[in-house]
């Protein structure tokens, strides 16, 4: 790894755990591997937000280039988000691609994530199901984005509608997971759901 | 310390000094990009500071300032900020290394490689490269950072470290002792082998190495038996083959004979005696084929029951597994030759040919036909040993079977 790169992430790393951020619980940051080339993120979904209550785990990889090139960033953490990919984690996010600038940190990009979650951008989606369930049905999108925080990083509100409708299509044989984007993708429509599973 | 211009006068004066062992500059001396002070510093028309290297490597492949996005013309909007540059120069610092004696001040941007030639410098060893204590193999678990650390250290703890050390070698003995049982440490081979890099002392590394030694031998032995085993195995089944192979290949010559048959009666005098003993003795030849899957007969040889000084000479049919395919009854041309060993001209030959009315000639319902078909009073015995025919004690007579 370029000298430059490793050196900067050096500092960055330390900029971040002094942050005020750190001290809220808003944001984290850990070393993967010793030459600083890959770091685990974590972010806390924001207030008044489906994904309130939710942390969510994060890749990231530094390239060599770094930082006249942005990190590959992407959710561990299985997200229902306009912009996230639900099935890889991968982000649409200016800033992670041309819009990047070698002022900005991990820091900064983590409190953008954070802002990604509050302001979801239907219109440049990541994820073609979420947005048009976003942008057809917001309720929908919101109570949905909320179990899939629930389940998946660990927040509070428990949708047992949901969850019965997820039982029976695992009793049916159905993984579980495949059964959640199955109904999920169907707004919770059990019989298309079930249809499109098993045609 | 230097002076502050407006904008940084409310950060604390602590920010500037190192926390750990790098120096962490003043934001106004930073780069943006590399996060260090600057080096060679420059100002962009949008009024960012950067280092000369750090911004014109940004620009090869973006247009914009990384801090506000301002357009940039690498050629007509950065400026060389040489009054930054004085200032970082002027920012002298004393070396982190004053608590232990260095009394050097220097530039940050000189205090980084001074840090590196520093004598009053503590050498940054990772935990696994640090000194250990010599007796490290025994339990102590000191480390050092340099000689002279480990050498004051081996001074003050002289009786501690004979104290681990008869720990030790008591725990030594134990082991021995206890694994005395044969018989216990022939079952332990068959343990899986212990991880490599397990915390281990002295006397374990010892036990186990020769312990190892003797498990990996003991293993070679019980390969080798198994092997001595699987050998004699094959052996025992090639030589069951060969003898099969053998037994097909002895009755090739009668299979093959095409009804031309040679018999060589050996110890013919015996024979002969036996014979005459007992009336009731009768001599067959092996069985011959008159093709592979032809008819089988065999010779008989017996004293002729009338007068006993004549050799009677018989043929009979044998049962074979593929009668059924066959022609019954027998019909051919059997000529029966008794040879002379010299003269050819001397030889006694006689031909019949099959009546298919006799027994003799029908399918067999036994091994043998009981009924035979020839001569029974084919030669004088007497004639056959004074002619010469016996030779060597061996009497040969040939048949020769065709079947019509």
């Amino acid at each position: 790894m370029a000298n430059i790169a490793a050196q900067r992430i050096k500092r960055e790393f330390k900029e971040v755990i002094k942050s005020e951020e750190v001290a809220k619980c808003a944001i984290k940051l850990e070393l993967v591997n010793d030459s600083f080339t890959e770091l685990k993120g974590e972010i806390a979904g924001p207030p008044d937000t489906p994904y309130e209550g939710g942390n969510f785990v994060l890749e990231i990889k530094v390239p060599e280039t770094y930082p006249f090139n942005p990190p590959k960033v992407r959710f561990v953490t299985k997200i229902w988000h306009p912009n996230i990919s639900s099935v890889t984690g991968a982000i649409c996010l200016d800033i992670l691609k041309d819009q990047w600038a070698a002022a900005m940190t991990l820091r900064t990009v983590l409190l953008s994530l954070q802002a990604l979650l509050s302001a979801a951008e239907p219109d440049d989606p990541q994820d073609a199901v979420v947005a048009k369930q976003y942008k057809e049905n917001l309720e929908m999108f919101e109570s949905t984005a909320r179990h899939w925080t629930n389940i998946y990083a660990g927040g509070p509100d428990l949708n047992k509608d949901f969850n019965d409708k997820i039982r029976k299509l695992v009793e049916m044989g159905v993984e579980e997971h495949q059964a959640r984007v199955a109904l999920s993708s169907y707004n919770w429509d059990l019989e298309r759901a079930t249809e499109q599973l098993f045609s | 310390m230097a002076t502050y211009n407006s904008q940084n006068f409310d950060q604390p004066e602590e920010n500037c000094l190192v926390e750990d062992d790098t120096q962490v500059p003043e934001a106004r001396f930073e780069c943006p990009i590399c996060l260090t002070w600057l080096r060679d510093p420059v100002l962009t028309s949008c009024g960012h500071r950067f280092c000369r290297k750090c911004i014109y490597s940004w620009l090869e492949k973006d247009t914009d300032c990384p801090v506000d996005k301002t357009k940039l013309n690498k050629d007509t909007d950065i400026f060389p900020d040489n009054f930054t540059r004085r200032e970082i120069s002027q920012q002298k610092t004393k070396c982190p290394n004053v608590v232990r004696g260095c009394l050097k001040e220097l530039s940050p941007l000189d205090i980084e490689y001074h840090l590196q030639i520093c004598k009053y410098r503590i050498p940054e060893l990772p935990d696994n490269e640090k000194l250990r204590c010599n007796f490290v193999a025994v339990g102590c678990i000191e480390k050092f950072e340099n000689e002279v650390e480990v050498k004051e250290h081996l001074e003050k703890n002289i009786h501690n470290h004979l104290n681990l050390l008869s720990q030790a070698y008591s725990k030594f003995i134990i082991d021995q002792s206890t694994s005395s049982n044969a018989l216990a440490q022939q079952a332990n081979f068959w343990d899986p082998p212990a991880k490599i890099g397990s915390n281990g002392l002295v006397d374990e590394h010892v036990n186990s190495s020769n312990e190892s030694l003797i498990k990996s031998l003991y293993e070679k032995i019980i390969i080798l038996e198994q092997k001595t085993r699987e050998q004699d195995i094959i052996i025992a089944n090639m030589s069951e083959q060969i003898s099969s192979c053998n037994l097909l290949i002895s009755t090739v010559p009668t299979k093959f004979c095409f009804g031309s048959f040679l018999w060589p009666v050996a110890d013919f005098k015996t024979k002969i005696t036996r014979m005459s003993n007992n009336s009731h003795m009768m001599c067959y030849s092996p069985g011959f084929q008159t093709s592979p899957f032809g008819y089988k007969l065999c010779i008989r040889l017996n004293l002729s029951p009338k007068n006993p000084n004549y050799l009677a000479i018989f043929i009979h049919m044998m049962k074979t597994d593929h009668d059924n395919s066959l022609d019954w009854p027998f019909n051919g041309k059997i000529s029966i030759t008794v040879v002379h060993p010299v003269n050819l001209e001397q030889n006694i030959k006689e031909t019949m040919m099959t009546r298919p009315e006799l027994e003799a000639f029908k399918k067999p319902k036994q091994e043998l036909n009981p009924r035979g078909f020839g001569y029974t009073e084919f030669a004088l015995i007497q004639d056959l040993c004074s002619e010469g025919f016996v030779d060597k004690d061996q009497l040969l007579i040939k048949v020769h079977v065709q079947p019509v």
